[in-house]
């Protein structure tokens, strides 16, 4: 990382303390929109069932998981301000699906089986697995997509569990993975 | 900028206009002010002001309403073509052009992306920063095999310009003595990941005519005296240069040639100024000025000059000519020769191969580095072309480790995944064909006779399509990027052809181009028309040839060198 002092100081030479206030604030632009409890697109009980699956994929651990991080209201608004009908429609007929085929997994709905029989549909809708067929896998890799960029674009996800660098001291082509740890992305955020 | 620089009414004659303001717009304004010439950059959109403009810059994307994606409708109906360039997303978003505004038709069976950015700074806040000289066998290509009209220059005339604006502009590069790829004056180059060095070092030993080295990107990594006093700093490779830099860390407008062109107190800006066409005076067969259309209320309104730089982008430039017609130009100013709008080239970089790389399992990097590894091209010359087609392309690519972006729909649930996730994944090599263009009349841009903008200018009308030349060179391309990363021993080898349309590479040139016969050209060896001595093109339109390089450092020393010649022949009164 760079040192953020000497940043500073040479950003306020330059352009002023406001400019280096913006870039150097810790990301201060920090409107930092919390996801309110409202339905965008979803059904309750789909939002409901969608928030099982993110916390099945990617469960809380010494870090927030993607429920914590209320992936699932992320996607309901994903699915409505930036998808097409046509995947908001997949998605939504698959979580239905997942709701009614859940009693031949126990005697409940989705989110009332228990984890490991939860994991199990999961796994069977993964492998596209009776009663699940390959256009339920591809409307599932919308979801899960989404659940991951959702809670890697999540504050707590960018800088608790993975390493969010904004402001990196140039770029090092060799480093050890060990001191590294965790990675955000080498790439640009496109 | 002092208020009083900028302007909306004017009736002064200004001794330069320059229209445009992007990278060669930048550096003709700055070249005139420093001469003493008092010169109006003409604008057609906002203005953008360095730092105080670069308004989602270090936002992180929680910050952003929709994790900076963009909403589908707005996608839908504004920037359908927008979007297809990668550096397009909400962060963004705001210095692209609407599609809906800026309107174009394609002619039936032909497709062209037109990647538009009409603000002050133009492309050069957007532009992807790789920096490369032409070679003495790009300028010689055309006369070499007769495929086009030959350059009016070599990479002589040239050589000292490049150096010349490198000095100021900073390119990050490595001396490699390349007779197809001329060094540059180089700052200090951007290091290799490990694995990509060892791939350099075995391409060196297998194939040692495809030399991989680092890009040549216009990122500050050691900023001299210019750079500093402009308030220029390192780059720090955050690599989100599209949002704007507040470092200056990157080359544009704002940060480099707009500051050093204000400090003269010879420049005005007029923002917000749609071109409409420029006003010839046929009795002394000069230019006198610009009619405009105000971007806002749609008034029109004029400016007046002794000089006049079109620098407004190849198909910007290009329809202002076309659209300024006269008893003695009926097809559009300057155009005795016919050829204006035709031979419309970009590069073709539908050729895309990966591999993974087996290994380095306790490497990483850090940083975001905005370079990439660059195969120069190896068929460079008649006698180096390929059986299948002529001339030739060049590689570009990294080697890094997938993560998130790349595993987020791979299997597993629980911790497992939670941990993949989290952990780098494997080494990914990526390379991409980048190929030269050839120039073919039937690529050609006109006006529409029945479409008009919302500024009530006639809409460009673009036909244009690939040839059969360079899909063999794509083919080519994946043949070759997958024999060199299967020598090297990397495995899961893809080829795809991404299938994009010309336009997406942004590199439009040659549709006003250079020539020493005024018979089949619209300018000469200085950018200057051949027909009406005070107007000079010196964007892109002025192209021969595409060649295989990025092509914006050309664009800079054919606008320096333009500049210089036009002050002297100011100063000779020869003009």
């Amino acid at each position: 990382m760079i040192n953020r002092r000497h940043l500073l100081e040479l950003l306020i030479s330059v352009s002023g303390a406001g400019t280096a206030a913006i870039l150097l604030g810790g990301c201060s632009h920090n409107t930092n929109k919390k996801l309110v409890d409202t339905s965008w697109l979803l059904t309750s009980d789909q939002l409901e069932t969608l928030r099982h699956i993110c916390m099945q994929t990617i469960p809380a651990t010494h870090t927030p998981g993607a429920a914590e991080v209320n992936c699932h209201q992320f996607i309901d608004q994903q699915l409505k301000v930036v998808f097409s009908e046509i995947d908001q429609q997949k998605s939504m007929m698959l979580l239905d699906k997942i709701r009614s085929v859940s009693n031949l997994y126990g005697p409940a709905v989705f989110e009332r089986l228990s984890p490991d029989k939860q994991l199990a549909l999961l796994r069977d809708l993964e492998a596209s697995k009776d009663p699940f067929a390959h256009r339920d896998l591809e409307a599932f890799k919308i979801l899960k997509g989404l659940i991951v960029f959702g809670y890697c674009t999540s504050e707590e996800g960018a800088t608790q569990e993975l390493n969010y660098v904004a402001m990196p001291d140039g770029f090092k082509g060799s480093v050890p993975l060990s001191q590294v740890k965790s990675a955000y992305s080498s790439k640009a955020y496109y | 900028m002092k208020n009083e620089n900028y302007v909306v009414q004017s009736s002064e004659v200004y001794d330069a206009i320059v229209i445009g303001s992007g990278i060669t717009g930048g550096w003709a304004a700055k070249e005139f002010t420093e001469r003493g010439f008092k010169t109006l950059m003409i604008e057609r959109g906002r203005l953008v002001e360095h730092r105080k403009d670069y308004i989602t810059e270090a936002k992180p994307p929680w910050d952003y309403e929709n994790r900076t994606k963009v909403a589908f409708d707005l996608v839908d109906d504004h920037y359908k073509i927008q979007r297809q360039c990668y550096a397009f997303h909400d962060g963004t978003k705001h210095f692209f052009g609407n599609d809906k505004d800026y309107s174009y038709t394609t002619e039936p069976g032909t497709d062209f992306s037109w990647i538009r950015a009409n603000q002050l700074g133009g492309k050069s806040l957007l532009w992807h920063r790789q920096s490369y000289r032409m070679s003495q066998f790009d300028f010689a290509a055309n006369r070499s095999d007769g495929l086009g009209i030959d350059w009016p220059i070599r990479y002589e005339d040239l050589a000292p310009w490049y150096e010349y604006v490198e000095r100021f502009v900073g390119i990050s590069g490595s001396y490699e003595n390349l007779p197809q790829l001329p060094d540059s004056l180089f700052q200090p180059p951007f290091e290799m990941t490990l694995p990509e060095r060892d791939f350099a070092r075995t391409m060196a030993r297998l194939e040692p005519d495809k030399p991989v080295i680092i890009s040549r990107c216009a990122h500050l990594t050691q900023p001299n005296k210019i750079q500093v006093d402009l308030g220029r700093m390192r780059c720090i490779a955050r690599n989100e240069c599209q949002k704007g830099c507040s470092l200056g860390a990157y080359f544009s407008t704002q940060s480099a040639t707009l500051p050093a062109a204000a400090k003269t107190g010879n420049l005005y800006i007029a923002a917000n100024s749609v071109v409409e066409s420029l006003i010839y005076d046929e009795k002394t067969n000069r230019v006198m000025g610009v009619r405009v259309i105000d971007n806002e209320t749609l008034e029109q309104r004029e400016y007046f000059g002794k000089l006049t730089f079109l620098c407004a982008s190849t198909l910007g430039s290009t329809q202002i000519m076309l659209n300024s017609k006269s008893r003695r130009f009926p097809t559009g100013i300057a155009n005795s020769s016919g050829v204006l709008g035709h031979y419309l080239m970009d590069h073709n970089y539908n050729a895309v191969v990966t591999a993974e790389i087996e290994g380095y399992d306790n490497e990483y990097y850090s940083g975001r580095r905005p370079a990439s590894l660059y195969v120069p091209n190896f068929h460079y010359e008649p006698s180096r072309y390929h059986a299948s087609f002529k001339r030739g392309y060049a590689l570009a690519g990294n080697a890094n480790r997938s993560d998130w972006q790349t595993m987020g729909t791979s299997d597993g649930f629980g911790v497992e995944f939670k941990n993949k996730v989290r952990n780098p994944g494997g080494w990914v090599m990526r390379l991409q064909g980048q190929g030269e263009m050839l120039p073919n009349r039937e690529n050609q841009v006109s006006l529409s006779a029945t479409q008009k903008d919302k500024w009530g200018i006639p809409k460009l009308h673009i036909n244009c399509k690939w040839s059969d030349n360079e899909s063999a060179m794509v083919d080519s391309a994946l043949e070759t990027a997958g024999t060199m990363m299967s020598k090297a021993g990397f495995y899961n080898i893809r080829k795809t052809i991404l299938g994009q349309p010309p336009g997406l590479a942004i590199h439009e040139v040659g549709t006003a181009r250079m020539g020493r016969d005024p018979k089949d050209s619209v300018l000469n060896a200085y950018n200057q028309c051949h027909d009406v001595p005070n107007l000079f093109v010196t964007d892109g339109s002025s192209f021969c040839s595409s060649g295989v390089v990025n092509p914006s450092l050309t664009f800079m020393a054919l606008t320096v060198r333009a500049v210089d010649y036009a002050v002297k022949e100011v100063k000779a009164r020869r003009l």
